[in-house]
């Protein structure tokens, strides 16, 4: 698991010029097969569990096996368990200004809510626009669509 | 090299100088490391990119629950997950990549390359079959949305349609292809096609660095001196893994 590539450097040897390799840590195989499968576990978890009705638990549920599944091939694929602090550092401060983004967003939007909730109430929505409005699209009666043509439903499109 | 040891070879050509070693560094590994950082700044420019639109599906799910819950029932959540899972794998074939590139194991890598870049066209193949199914069903963004248009006859005999009779379709039918308070999907469609249509683009980047990596591989140039190609190439498409590890939950299993 934490062998590195310096097969044929040994330290002193090269000590004017530096290293001719970096180095490099490789991962054992069996550690991305063992990764692998981890990840694959999780997705069928994260299905299997969106097919129960957990209320509003159910967004935190999959984004946290999403974020494990983030960290695994964080940490393993991409090297970053290994890797220099610095590209952590790196890394972290792009999730931080992430934070920053959607969470000042979400703050405004619910300091707004009370009067989007008074608009809405204004404004019902009263028919259905889109369908309505969108009907000459074309797309509906293209000849080449192998589903719809020539199916009995086809007709009653023509409102 | 440095000036030092310039001066104790007394020429001003390295004799020895290492082809694969730019010379404003001072070694393999300060090399090493500047392509890396390079490579994660870039990753987090990306991350950045996509938030916008992250940020925008957050404000829109939070405004209208029911209709993200609504419209995420005509994603094929079957499709979603194997597309999931294509990429996953070529994750993994993607690092054993970098592993056989640094152990200069030419045949591991182009074929470890050539199953990544096969798993590529996977998922946009899988990709081309829904998004070419959604335009038939006129699942659509914004005003184009038009789904109770695009219905078979399995969808309208649900709904209680006589698909016999020529008359038209009664408004209720319609308002069933809409949101609960009477709102066109269109909305999430639109969030929809930018979150997979802009990680599609970056599949395709992908594919093309992944090629040039695979034509390199073949042509016997990658070594373990600029393995650090392979190495952020592999960064950049566990990148694209990531973002569809997110992606996958927030469209396809809203229930």
């Amino acid at each position: 698991m934490s062998d590195t590539a310096n097969k044929a450097s040994p330290h002193g040897a090269h000590d004017e010029h530096g290293d001719p390799y970096a180095h490099i840590h490789v991962s054992s195989w069996q550690t991305l097969v063992a990764v692998f499968v981890a990840l694959v576990l999780l997705t069928s978890l994260t299905v299997y569990v969106a097919t129960y009705d957990i209320g509003r638990f159910e967004l935190a549920v999959a984004m946290g096996i999403a974020t494990i599944k983030c960290a695994l091939v964080m940490g393993f694929f991409m090297h970053l368990k290994y890797d220099r602090a610095l590209n952590r550092m790196v890394f972290l401060g792009s999730i931080l200004f992430f934070t920053l983004f959607l969470g000042i967003t979400v703050i405004d939007l619910d300091s707004s809510k009370p009067d989007i909730e008074s608009y809405r109430r204004e404004n019902p929505v009263k028919t259905a626009p889109a369908t309505e409005e969108s009907k000459p699209s074309g797309e509906a009666t293209k000849p080449g669509d192998p589903k719809k043509s020539g199916e009995p439903g086809q007709h009653q499109k023509q409102k | 090299m440095s000036a030092m040891s310039d001066a104790s070879h007394g020429a001003p050509e390295h004799p020895e100088h290492d082809p694969h070693l730019a010379h404003h560094f001072d070694d393999a590994q300060q090399q090493f490391d500047a392509a890396k950082m390079g490579m994660w700044t870039f990753l987090v420019t990306e991350i950045l990119f996509f938030s916008g639109l992250f940020c925008a599906y957050a404000v829109y799910r939070s405004l209208y629950p029911d209709l993200f819950e609504g419209a995420a029932k005509y994603l094929n959540t079957t499709l979603g997950a194997i597309n999931t899972l294509v990429l996953l794998f070529s994750s993994l074939t993607m690092a054993w990549a970098v592993r056989c590139a640094q152990l200069e194991q030419k045949k591991g890598l182009i074929l470890t390359l050539a199953l990544t870049l096969a798993c590529a066209f996977g998922f946009l193949g899988i990709k081309y079959a829904e998004y070419s199914h959604k335009f038939h069903e006129g699942l659509l963004p914004g005003a184009n949305y038009s789904a109770a248009l695009h219905q078979g006859p399995e969808w309208l005999e649900e709904h209680g349609v006589d698909i016999h009779s020529h008359a038209p379709i009664p408004e209720a039918v319609e308002q069933a292809a809409l949101a609960k308070d009477g709102r066109s999907y269109g909305l999430f469609f639109g969030i929809y096609f930018a979150m997979t249509g802009l990680h599609g683009i970056h599949v395709l980047a992908g594919i093309a660095v992944i090629l040039f990596l695979l034509i390199r591989a073949i042509q016997g140039r990658i070594k373990r001196e600029n393995s650090v190609i392979v190495d952020n190439v592999g960064l950049y498409w566990h990148l694209v893994d990531l973002i569809w590890i997110f992606l996958f939950p927030l469209l396809y299993l809203i229930n």
